[in-house]
């Protein structure tokens, strides 16, 4: 990627003049610290329990299915689809090649 | 993005042949390393597999050779057409061959074990209590997450340190951004947020968004605030899981889906963003054309670091990516349920179109095994094609955008030293577990056991501090001045039009009409 400019970093020293900004900044770091913790400890695990959520998470579950993944070597399931696949091509090396199906005299 | 400011003095005087400007040799030589660091991850995992192997490996060959058989013979006798499905014996085949099947994996995984997954960790799901998080079936993960957090200072510390950053420096600055990924990490392994595929790629870059756009990135922070380096070193670790034997199991339906609709899609997407929207950043435009057509954040960072686009460009492909995804995951499963779709067909569509790999696993599970099954081998096949975009992107930028922007046509050196050289280890280590892959059994348990136990633990941690390191030295004003006009979203939406309708079309041709046999046998 592009070597672009890095922006202004805080430095060591601050000066009065930048003392509010910088109180700003802690506050509005703390309310949002406050705001995660609200969702992610308190929203999200009562969200986890809703039935419809909870049925997907367990379907998810079963399955093997990581919802979150972003590459297919992260979802447990692939290894069996996989397997399966292979299957129907050891048998049936023709089914996914050949436009001809097997009745076809 | 942090790199060590350019040295006037150490540029070349001018001589008739062309030298790389100093940022080119700079790049280069990072570039270099990410291809050093990643192949030391992938050959010290290849080695502790191999020195992990049990002594009588010819024989557990042999064993799994004789399961084989009795696979083969067991799944001939089911698909036999006058073998009764609600016979006693068909219930009793397919118990054996459940029995066995086990036996081959248990037997698969004995064959290669790779001494360094227990070392080698990233925080995993939690519920109610981010604490079981830091722990696996009641085992702990903090090994692992030391592990991990030991080897990344150690590699990415001495590289730097050679490139002149010393390592005093770094390491204390490592520590704040590698605690910040976990914490990201952390917040993306909630149950309800994987759910939605709200991946971590997204929480890195809002914590790091976070410190930068209030407290303001602390100046001894900036020694680790790497994001080139990481992510390279990243793509050339996740080069060892792109196998292209993979790109053959769906056959010919599986090809024309995801390998001929999806560069259509990329290439015409492209296209419409630079002569139609006028896109002003063509690497802008690219990312979000491969990110949007390919799959998802893993193609974006691909492409990303292929076309040398700026961190904002990445960060906005990925949110408008990651944003449109957890739409379709819900839409689509239920427009196919309306419209009573074939779940082939329906897994199909969906595994071409639904960015996100996880996504597309997850809502084709909501249709069933067919689906599930056909749609996470489309995404799969998709996945393939990282290696290959990522290279054509590369050399695309380097021989003709590159040199449309200072006007004179580039001599093939000034190709190679423009060419990003981490896209050849990228590469390499494709090729290479390809053909390890390949060789049989044992090939196929050291490459899983490569994957399972080290390259996709560290992949993960690089790529997630890759987007701390972006959100650190991102403002939003910089975010939201790429959205100015609302083209790379017109790009996304009709990108993703053209995607749908095309794949709904090319799978439609495929699974119903010349392959009809193929949808009954997958049904099934």
């Amino acid at each position: 990627m592009e070597v672009g400019n890095c922006p202004p970093v805080a430095t060591a020293t601050v000066s009065d003049d930048e003392n509010s900004p910088r109180s700003a900044g802690r506050l509005q770091l703390l309310a949002a610290f406050v705001l995660i913790a609200t969702v992610w400890l308190v929203v999200l695990p009562q969200l986890a329990r809703h039935p419809s959520v909870q049925e997907k998470i367990e379907r998810n579950e079963r399955l093997g299915i990581d919802p979150s993944a972003t590459y297919y070597t992260e979802i447990e399931a692939m290894d069996g689809i996989i397997e399966r696949m292979q299957s129907l091509n050891r048998h049936q090396p023709d089914l996914l090649w050949s436009t001809q199906s097997p009745d076809t005299p | 993005m942090s790199s060590p400011p350019d040295d006037p003095a150490s540029a070349s005087p001018a001589t008739d042949q062309i030298q790389p400007p100093a940022r080119g040799r700079l790049r280069d030589s990072q570039d270099w390393w990410a291809v050093l660091l990643g192949s030391l991850i992938l050959g010290a995992a290849v080695i502790a597999v191999q020195a992990g192997q049990p002594e009588n490996t010819s024989e557990q060959v042999t064993e799994l050779q004789a399961i084989d058989s009795t696979i083969t013979l067991l799944e001939q006798q089911l698909a036999d057409p006058e073998f009764k499905a609600d016979s006693p014996e068909f219930a009793s085949a397919t118990t054996e061959l459940k029995a066995q099947r086990t036996a081959r994996k248990e037997l698969v995984e004995g064959l290669a074990r790779n001494p360094l997954k227990a070392w080698l960790a990233k925080p995993g799901s939690w519920q109610d209590s981010p604490l079981a998080a830091f722990s696996k079936k009641d085992k702990s993960l903090l090994p692992g997450l030391l592990g991990a957090f030991v080897v990344s200072l150690l590699l990415f510390g001495s590289a730097l340190r050679v490139m002149g950053t010393p390592f005093r420096r770094f390491a204390p600055a490592f520590v704040v951004v590698f605690l910040l990924a976990t914490f990201a990490y952390t917040l993306a392994a909630q149950t309800v947020i994987k759910q939605y595929n709200l991946e971590y790629a997204l929480w890195a870059l809002a914590v790091g968004l976070l410190i930068s756009n209030t407290v303001g990135t602390p100046a001894f922070l900036r020694p680790a605030v790497q994001t080139e380096f990481f992510i390279k070193t990243g793509l050339v670790i996740l080069g060892a899981e792109v196998l292209f034997s993979r790109l053959l199991t769906l056959g010919l339906p599986g090809i024309f889906v995801a390998w001929i609709v999806t560069p259509i899609v990329l290439i015409s997407t492209y296209l419409f963003g630079q002569y139609v929207l006028k896109i002003p950043s063509k690497s802008l435009n690219m990312v979000i054309s491969a990110d949007m057509s390919v799959c998802g954040v893993s193609a974006a960072i691909a492409t990303a670091a292929a076309c040398r686009a700026k961190k904002e460009e990445l960060s906005l492909a990925i949110g408008l990516s990651l944003t449109f995804t957890v739409i379709m995951m819900v839409v689509m499963p239920a427009v196919i349920r309306a419209v009573d779709m074939n779940p082939v067909l329906g897994g199909a569509w969906m595994g071409g179109t639904i960015d996100s790999t996880g996504a597309v696993a997850a809502a084709g599970g909501i249709l069933g095994d067919a689906a599930l099954q056909v749609a996470a081998t489309v995404k799969m096949i998709q996945n393939i094609l990282i290696g290959v975009t990522a290279f054509g992107v590369a050399v695309y930028w380097v021989t003709s955008v590159d040199p449309s922007s200072s006007g004179k046509r580039p001599g093939v050196m000034e190709i190679w030293y423009r060419f990003p050289k981490f896209v050849l280890g990228f590469v390499a280590a494709s090729i290479m577990f390809s053909i390890i892959y390949s060789t049989g059994d044992l090939g196929q348990a050291t490459v899983n056991a490569v994957i399972s136990g080290t390259s996709k633990t560290m992949r993960g941690w690089f790529f997630c501090l890759a987007f701390v390191s972006i959100g650190l030295e991102t403002n939003f004003r910089e975010l939201s001045s790429q959205l100015k006009g609302g083209k790379p979203l017109v790009l996304y939406v009709c990108g993703q039009t053209l995607n749908l309708c095309l794949t709904l079309l090319v799978a439609w041709i495929m699974f119903v009409k010349v392959f009809p046999e193929a949808t009954r046998e997958l049904l099934q």
